[in-house]
């Protein structure tokens, strides 16, 4: 049942972006806008695959500093179309993670673009992409300036999954996303939680830093 | 022409009020049902409200009651501009048109021009 829902969200999701780039089409000025949305309708795609066919990912040592940096950086041109300031925050020094190195950074992309979508108000709004130590290891994850994202979210944005069109006004759009992102933190032996970073509230996962280099260390 | 654009995609509205405006139709454009609600209190030359009824956190059934209880903003026409299937449904026509509602689009089935000239026709 739960994956039939999770198709449906899909397709509204992946519906409403086709409609929004065919739009952008329409008007020609907007290949940057067109580029970003076909890259966020195809890791939804992509994310939904790699759920469902429960791939084993071969763990590695992976810096979650350049992940940050490489999904910023992929979702810069959505923040200046939606009018939102992106930064990123790296606290410490960042030990290494042992993880997979592109669901990271899917997971991150699908939470960066979520929590973009529902930064579309006329507000000022800045998103953060952060990462600091524990005592568990390292969590990474998107801070809303405006949003106080917590851990019911998550869990709406379950239960109302291709029942409700926005199971989290926080979370923007059809929670598909979230959803997804939590599916593949479940591949890394995590799970998206509600994360507190430099005094803001939002949505990461935690990662175990690799023994090998503490070992070195 | 004037209209009042409600749309919670904040991408989708810009790439439409750019279609509209190149057209000679002026828009505003609102995220949410309260601050469209705000938008009629500030003007009061709107010509059609064009309105996905999906919204945030207040629907926009209840935005289209709210707007009719009030005396100025009653005859004000509306359109709907939606990616909910449901709502086109036969059964429910005399409702929204017991609203002000002059049509119903279905957005991944509708042109702009469709769009343009159902708006036309309804201001």
């Amino acid at each position: 049942m739960e994956s039939a829902r999770l198709y449906q969200a899909l397709t509204d999701q992946i519906q409403h972006l086709l409609l929004t780039i065919s739009h952008a089409a329409a008007i020609d000025s907007s290949g940057e806008q067109i580029e970003v949305l076909s890259k966020h309708a195809l890791k939804i795609i992509d994310s939904y695959t790699c759920s469902i066919n429960q791939v084993k990912l071969e763990l590695e040592p992976v810096n979650v500093s350049s992940a940050l940096y490489d999904v910023a950086h992929s979702l810069r041109p959505l923040s200046r179309q939606l009018g939102c300031d992106l930064s990123i925050d790296v606290r410490g020094m960042q030990m290494p993670v042992m993880t997979h190195r592109q669901t990271l950074k899917d997971i991150l992309f699908l939470l960066g673009s979520s929590v973009l979508h529902s930064h579309s108000s006329n507000e000022k709004s800045e998103l953060v992409f952060g990462a600091h130590s524990t005592k568990i290891g390292v969590v990474a994850g998107v801070f809303s300036s405006i949003h106080n994202i917590t851990q019911s979210d998550i869990r709406q944005a379950h239960q109302l999954l291709g029942r409700a069109h926005t199971p989290s006004p926080l979370l923007g759009s059809s929670g598909t996303s979230i959803v997804l992102a939590d599916k593949l933190s479940q591949q890394l032996n995590t799970s998206l939680k509600s994360i507190r970073h430099n005094a803001i509230n939002g949505i990461g996962v935690a990662l175990n830093t690799s023994n090998q280099l503490q070992l070195v260390s | 022409m004037n209209i009042l654009l409600i749309e919670p995609d904040k991408l989708l509205a810009k790439n439409l009020s750019s279609q509209f405006e190149s057209k000679g139709v002026n828009v505003d454009y609102r995220f949410s049902a309260q601050t469209a609600l705000d938008a009629l209190d500030e003007k009061s030359n709107i010509h059609c409200i064009v309105i996905e009824i999906q919204l945030g956190l207040h629907n926009g059934v209840e935005y289209l009651y709210e707007i009719r209880s009030h005396a100025g903003w009653q005859d004000i026409p509306v359109v709907i501009h939606t990616s909910n299937r449901n709502v086109l449904h036969e059964e429910f026509r005399d409702g929204w048109a017991s609203l002000g509602v002059r049509d119903i689009l279905y957005k991944p089935q509708i042109t702009f021009s469709k769009l343009l000239s159902t708006i036309k026709q309804a201001a």
